[in-house]
This record gives C-alpha cells, sequence and structure tokens, in this order.
C-alpha cells in the first residue's frame, strides 16, 4: 500500500488489507458487516470486531483511511 | 531446470519497477555498470515514451517506482517525469548526488520523492574520486547529501564494496552517521559494464568481504541493510526493470545477461510472461541457504551473480558464504567478458 503524503509503503496484514478493501462506501455498521461476513467463521465474532477495530486504528493512524462525518471511511489510493 | 526448491510467492504482475532512465552521466566511473557515456543515445526512450510508459504501470497497479541511470538528473527533462508519477508512486531515486542544488532538493520534496539513494564510494575523497574519475565529485555528492536532508528529502547513503574502499567501511558508516541519515546501504560490486574489465583490480575475496562486513560497528541510530549472508534473497520473484532503450532486462543487475522484449514493440506485461522471466520468478535452484531462505522467503540467493559464476539461473549463489563452495568471486569466468555474455555451453545459441 503506498501513502502518498508523507509518502511510505505499507505492508499490510491480512486483517488491515481486508479492512481497507472493504471500507470505502460503508458506514461502520455496514464494515462490521461485510468484515464479519468474510471472517466469521473461521473467527469468533468477537474476535474478528477486535481485528476490524485494531486494523482501523492503524490505517487512521498511518494516513491510509479517513474518517468521514458521521458516515464511515475512505480509503486512500493504493 | 529441474530443481525442486523454489520461491513460495508468485505475482501476477509487479509491484515496484526499476527505471534506468538514461544511459548518460557527468561521472566516469570505474565500477559503471551501465558504461556510461556523456552524450544521450538516440536509442533511448523519449520523454513522451517514459510518460506514456509511468501511465500505464498506474493502470496496472505499480505501486513504487526506484529511477537510476546512469546518473537520472543528467538528463533535463528528469525532474518532469518525477513530477509526473510522485504522489502516484512511491518514487525512489538512485544517484550520484553531484547534480542536487538546496533548490532541486526543495524541487524533490515539493515533488513528493519518497527516498533518494546516493552513492558516495568511500570514507575519503581521494577514494571517491578514484572511483569516479572525477575530482571533487566526493565534495559534490555530500553537498547533494546534505542539500537534501535540509530540504527534508530522506536520504540514504550507499557504497559498492571493492578493494578500494573495503579498508574505509567503518569510517563510511560513521561519516553517514554524521551526516544524519538513517539508512545507509552496502551493496556487492556486480561484474557489468565497465567494471568487469577491471575486475581483478577491484574485486574482493568472499572472505575479505565477510571479514570486513562482520567488524563494522554500526553507529546507533543507524540502520545498516547489505545482501551477503543471512540476507541474501533471490527478489527475482519481484524484480521488474526497464533499460533506457525500453528494453526489459527484469533487474538492473540482469541488464547484459537477459532481454524480456522491448516496451516500444509489445506492452509491458508481454514482456512479464517470457518463459526465462517466468523461470527466473519461480526461483527453481540447486540449493538455498536456510538462513537467508527463512529471512527474505525466497531461494538461492542472486540470480545475476549466480549466473555470471556458474553459467546456469538455477546454481546457487556464491556470494552467500553458505553456497559458495570455494568459488574466488575475484576471478571471473572469461565468457563474461564479452557485451552480452553467454556461457560457452549456450554460446551461438
Amino acid at each position: 500500500m503506498f501513502r502518498p503524503e508523507p509518502p511510505r509503503l505499507f505492508t499490510l496484514n491480512t486483517s488491515a488489507w481486508l479492512a481497507l478493501e472493504l471500507c470505502s462506501g460503508r458506514s461502520p455498521g455496514e464494515l462490521e458487516r461485510a468484515y464479519l461476513d468474510e471472517t466469521v467463521p473461521p473467527l469468533d465474532a468477537e474476535v474478528a470486531r477486535r481485528r476490524l477495530h485494531d486494523a482501523l486504528d492503524l490505517l487512521l493512524a498511518n494516513g491510509m483511511i479517513e474518517r468521514l462525518a458521521g458516515t464511515g471511511w475512505h480509503a486512500g489510493e493504493a | 531446470m529441474t530443481s525442486s526448491i523454489r520461491n513460495p510467492m508468485q505475482l501476477e504482475s509487479p509491484i515496484k519497477v526499476t527505471i534506468s532512465f538514461t544511459h548518460t552521466c557527468n561521472l566516469d566511473c570505474r565500477h559503471c555498470y551501465a558504461a556510461c557515456t556523456r552524450e544521450p543515445s538516440s536509442r533511448e526512450l523519449s520523454t513522451d515514451e517514459w510518460l506514456a510508459f509511468i501511465d500505464y504501470l498506474y493502470d496496472y497497479d505499480v505501486i513504487a517506482l526506484l529511477f537510476e541511470g546512469g546518473e537520472p538528473f543528467h538528463r533535463p527533462d528528469f525532474m518532469d517525469v518525477v513530477r509526473h508519477c510522485a504522489r502516484r508512486f512511491m518514487v525512489r531515486i538512485r544517484t550520484n548526488g553531484t547534480l542536487v542544488t538546496p533548490d532541486l532538493a526543495r524541487d524533490l520534496r515539493q515533488a513528493g520523492v519518497g527516498t533518494v539513494l546516493v552513492d558516495v564510494m568511500g570514507a575519503q575523497a581521494a577514494t571517491h574520486d578514484l572511483l569516479t574519475g572525477v575530482p571533487g565529485s566526493f565534495g559534490r555528492a555530500l553537498a547533494g547529501v546534505r542539500a537534501l536532508l535540509d530540504a527534508g528529502v530522506p536520504t540514504q547513503l550507499l557504497l559498492i564494496l571493492n578493494r578500494h574502499n573495503v579498508a574505509q567501511a567503518q569510517d563510511w558508516l560513521e561519516l553517514a552517521h554524521a551526516l544524519g541519515v538513517r539508512r545507509a546501504g552496502i551493496l556487492r560490486l556486480y561484474p557489468i559494464g565497465r567494471v568487469k574489465a577491471r575486475w581483478r583490480e577491484m574485486a574482493l575475496s568472499l572472505d575479505e568481504m565477510m571479514t570486513a562486513l562482520g567488524g563494522l560497528k554500526v553507529p546507533h541510530g543507524l540502520t545498516l541493510m547489505q545482501s551477503w549472508h543471512p540476507h541474501d534473497g533471490n527478489c527475482c520473484w519481484q524484480m521488474a526493470a526497464v533499460n533506457a532503450y525500453g528494453d526489459s532486462i527484469g533487474c538492473s543487475y540482469l541488464r547484459e545477461l537477459v532481454h524480456y522484449g522491448s516496451i516500444r514493440e509489445v506492452p509491458f506485461l508481454e514482456t512479464w510472461t517470457h518463459p526465462l522471466y517466468r523461470e527466473l520468478r519461480a526461483g527453481r535452484v540447486e540449493k538455498a541457504c536456510s538462513s537467508c531462505t527463512d529471512s527474505q522467503a525466497s531461494c538461492g540467493g542472486c540470480r545475476a551473480t549466480a549466473f555470471a559464476f556458474h553459467g546456469r539461473w538455477d546454481a546457487p549463489d556464491p556470494f552467500d558464504a553458505a553456497l559458495n563452495e570455494g568459488t574466488d568471486l575475484r576471478a571471473l569466468p572469461s565468457w563474461m567478458l564479452s557485451a552480452c555474455p553467454r556461457p560457452p555451453a549456450t554460446a551461438g545459441s
């Protein structure tokens, strides 16, 4: 994943990659449902939720997604 | 090739591409891999051809470009190309640093360049200038590094280890640290281009290299990159490179050894499917060093140096201490001295 500003390449783990793939255009609830659809099973729903939120925190902290007012997230260009 | 060891990963298309933007340079390095000239060949891709190629790569999801040369800043249209692709790709530029002024460094920062890698060929001016063939180039390279750092451009130093600078490797690390760079790389000497004619003068034995590397004390705050054991990866699985004439060559270090097609004649991704290219990406090798395989998830070490010393694509990389098996790296096989080297068994085929 390429973040243009400041320029840096990231290697994503599978949780972060899936969160990034699913997040654009989805509300927080829709994103959580989509993520759980893809990962439960084999993951337990609580584990999957925790992984999703950890991944979103990481993506947000590194400027790869942005939170849109009231609607959810938007992924930057890869 | 019948080897059963192979790389675990396969890419459908490259994620990063090396672009040898020009085969011209303002220096006369005795180790030059591109056998550069001052004036450009009429065969070099034009600005428009490069821009179209870069757009093509963007459309096919390439995310990182490494520009090198020659000396990329020696070609007047280089910054136009940089501005076209920075912020769309992670852009890295390898340069001799001598043409980087404070204004240019600020332009690079403004454009959004990711990293600039500067070749500094020793810790002392006499050594660097001897190797570059141009008096004063050491001072100008260091001035370029300082300008880049002052402008806030992430900057790294590179050293190609050879007989002229091996005794200065520790001092070179101290120099890198004193300049304020955070990462520095020590690279092996590859038998390509102009250096082949000087191989006996410049090449070290593997023992000499490993002793020099093993004795280094990396200053606190500096990260050292090196590609010898236990970091001798076989990068072919992810490599793509195009030279200044538009030839798809897989990797800059394979530049004389392979030709997968011209991007002037076929789309780049058609060259990606060339049988030899696919074979090298598959990484089938006779032997692999387990430490290097573990660290890089790829097998057998560098294919360019394996082929140069053994004449086989699946041979062990003799720069890897675990795979060297007595190969004297100071003695280059005579067939490698030709402009387009082919081992005796395949010459003329």
